[in-house]
């Protein structure tokens, strides 16, 4: 309810609302950092950090996606399998000998088609993109399973492709270049450029925005390809980076995509959306993990404490807000 | 595709066998490898060895024609259910062929194998299921391995025993169970706490000279992890200087095994031995170990990773100095001694142990062509037992 009035009292209200969560999470991320720092001497250096960054880079990339989509109102569970079918086509090209340009174009078509499949699946047959998303994640996991025969595909490590996952610019690593790059371009087409305010406006109001003469069907197949496309790029990244492809790889990842976005303060009724919040979202999300694992907390309190800690941060956010208002 | 350059490899490799073992007296490891097959040896000297029958194994002709004589014809039903669809599995699952090829080939017995496994690892209501599919289905055998819990699935077992299908279980770690309270007919399985856990805590002791900074990086709880865990725990506590100085879960998959390195190699940097709990976790520390720009061993220092399986693609890290060593936990005897075992038991009405353990061996790259090439081996077989 508060998030329905939220979206209807206009653009300077949203953003005001969004910034109150950024700098909530951003106190919640110092005041981690001031307590990890007293706790374990490793936790605030530079490269730690950089670690818990590239760790996260995976879920960032599925998660700049998903604001999108989650904005338009949906949502894509198939994100973890274009991910893996993405990166299964890259792997797979260069085991063959495919030239390394080649076999990363044909993992990003892949991710594409795969999601303008969702989009249409949603806009041309009415299937709600839950289940549509839903029936992609079985089916792209079965043709895994089908097409590695279960066996991990590997041995297709080439030197340039080794760089993608691997490599750094001036000592910062390749794959967070990826997501800084993804994160300004992203962040340019969701302020400023026509897509980027349909894709919110049909979110705040479907019918308002099909009557305002935005084709919403293109919109939403164009928003679903672009979630691919991320998808692609994190899959081809991560195996480059893990220099095999699992069948099972990117499992659950689109849950932690979700979390990520919407600890970020996008909304999973649609209309708002904020792809800083989600690059803070699965940041934290990774910051919970290093930090439990640096103290060495036992591994079957680490799942509890992380669902607390998530609960906390979006649960504070909500109250402060309602605090305010009353 | 994939699978289409693989039967093509396959094929190839078995053509190739299959004329090795007709130029070496189909194939029986007592005889050397001659052009003459047998002849030009002196036939005499090897009555036991008759390389005309394609002696494999047992060897006695007149053994042999006995059984031929008791099972030729039959076609026996064996079901194969895994707890996932793995590089693993699939291992084991070649092991079962080889033998199968084998009882075919010399005792004319046919069989008919069916393979389900669930989509989810831990999805054991499907498996459930699935046994119970089969045994309706008049399987004469099923081969399970599950993450199920131990009492619930012995209720499973039960049923489908009495509904007369015997249940044979493989890869599980019987040591954790009073063997009389198991109602399957037989484990083929290793001892994860002595066979592997504790062969890494040993090897750990050995390079180490008994003394250094231990990080361990666990699966999903359940049965395995805990017996792994145990023999591990047990080999490094008869050394003092052997410290653990983390633990965490990587959930078998590589890149939780590789963010668990990462987080633990964090506040511990100068750790000696990381043990991964399987290859894929274990591989994920080895780059983790790169991607920090720390050492990994090279003979005399630097980090040493140890996992657990014996897969193709961890033989192959060995080689390339990534993996320090692993355990290659017998795959494909353990596929190869189920079939056995189920033959001899069910089909001859011989009696066979409760629990029947495969032996296991720690690779590094000193040894790592023994286990490699059995391997291989199994993995080129083709179906080819009715």
């Amino acid at each position: 309810m508060k998030l329905n009035a939220a979206t209807e009292l206009g653009t300077g209200k949203i953003k005001k609302k969004i910034d109150r969560q950024l700098i909530g999470l951003l106190i919640f991320v110092a005041a981690m950092m001031v307590v990890m720092t007293c706790l374990s001497e490793s936790f605030l250096t530079v490269s730690n950090l950089t670690n818990v960054f590239r760790q996260s880079v995976f879920i960032m990339l599925l998660g700049f996606g998903m604001t999108f989509v989650l904005t338009t109102g949906g949502i894509d569970l198939s994100v973890g399998v274009m991910l893996a079918l993405s990166g299964g086509m890259t792997g797979w090209l260069l085991s063959m000998n495919v030239n390394i340009v080649p076999a990363i174009a044909a993992g990003l078509l892949i991710g594409v088609l795969v999601g303008a499949g969702n989009g249409l699946m949603i806009t041309k047959l009415h299937i709600t993109p839950f289940i549509a998303t839903l029936a992609t994640m079985s089916i792209g996991r079965g043709v895994m399973y089908v097409w590695t025969n279960s066996i991990p595909f590997r041995n297709y490590m080439v030197g340039g492709f080794r760089f993608i996952g691997q490599g750094d610019i001036l000592g910062l690593q390749f794959p967070i270049i990826i997501a800084i790059v993804a994160f300004i371009i992203l962040q340019f087409v969701y302020r400023c450029t026509p897509f980027g305010r349909h894709v919110t406006a049909y979110g705040s109001n479907e019918e308002a925005a099909k009557v305002s003469g935005i084709h919403t069907d293109k919109l939403l197949i164009k928003v679903y390809a672009l979630s691919g496309l991320m998808a692609a790029i994190a899959g081809i990244t991560l195996a480059s980076r893990l220099e095999t492809v699992h069948p099972e790889m990117g499992k659950g990842y689109e849950l932690d995509a979700i979390a990520a976005a919407i600890i970020g303060g996008t909304s999973l009724s649609g209309g708002k959306g904020s792809l800083v919040g989600t690059v803070l979202g699965a940041f934290i999300i990774y910051l919970i993990s290093n930090a439990l694992n640096l103290l060495n907390i036992d591994p079957d309190w680490e799942t509890i404490v992380k669902g607390i800690i998530i609960l906390i941060v979006v649960g504070v956010e909500f109250l402060s807000h309602r605090g305010k208002k009353e | 595709m994939k699978k289409r350059y693989f039967k093509v490899l396959g094929l190839t490799l078995a053509v190739l066998l299959a004329v090795t073992a007709v130029l070496a007296g189909c194939g029986n490891v007592d005889q050397p490898v001659s052009d003459g097959g047998g002849t030009s040896d002196g036939g005499d000297g090897t009555a036991a060895v008759s390389s005309a029958a394609g002696t494999w194994q047992w060897g006695d002709p007149a053994w042999e024609a006995a059984v031929r004589e008791q099972v030729e014809g039959k076609t026996f039903k064996i079901g194969f259910t895994p707890p996932a669809a793995s590089e693993f599995y699939d291992i084991i699952m070649h092991g079962a062929y080889t033998m199968m090829n084998e009882l075919h080939d010399r005792f004319g017995v046919n069989f008919e194998f069916e393979f389900v496994a669930p989509s989810e690892h831990d999805a054991v209501e499907s498996q459930v299921a699935t046994i119970e599919n089969w045994a309706t289905k008049e399987f004469d055998a099923v081969l399970v391995c599950t993450a199920g819990d131990f009492d619930s699935m012995n209720a499973v077992y039960e049923k489908a025993t009495a509904a007369g299908t015997a249940v044979y279980l493989f890869n599980m770690p019987a040591e954790l169970w009073d063997t009389d309270t198991i109602k399957a007919t037989s484990v083929i399985s290793y001892d994860n706490a002595r066979q592997s856990g504790y062969l890494v805590g040993q090897y750990a002791a050995e390079k180490l000279n008994g003394e250094g900074k231990v990080l361990f990086i666990s699966g999903n709880d359940g049965h395995w992890t805990t017996s792994r865990r145990e023999g591990f725990m047990e080999a490094v506590a008869e050394y003092p200087g052997l410290e653990i100085v983390g633990e965490q879960r990587g959930e078998y998959v590589r890149d939780e095994g590789m963010a668990a390195a990462e987080n633990l190699l964090q506040a511990n940097p100068d750790v000696d031995f990381i043990y991964g709990e399987n290859e894929e976790m274990a591989q994920g520390a080895v780059q983790a170990v790169e991607a920090m720009g720390l050492k990994l061993w090279d003979g005399n220092e630097g980090i040493i990773v140890v996992g657990a399986d014996g897969l193709k693609s961890g033989f192959e890290q060995i080689r390339n100095g990534g993996l320090t060593a692993t355990v290659d936990v017998g795959s494909v005897d353990q596929g190869r001694e189920a079939i056995k075992a189920i033959f001899m038991h069910e089909l001859l009405g011989y009696s066979i142990d409760k629990v029947i353990n495969v032996p296991t061996i720690l690779v590094d790259s000193e040894n790592v062509a023994v286990p490699e090439a059995y391997v291989d081996w199994a993995l080129s077989a083709q179906e080819a037992y009715n």
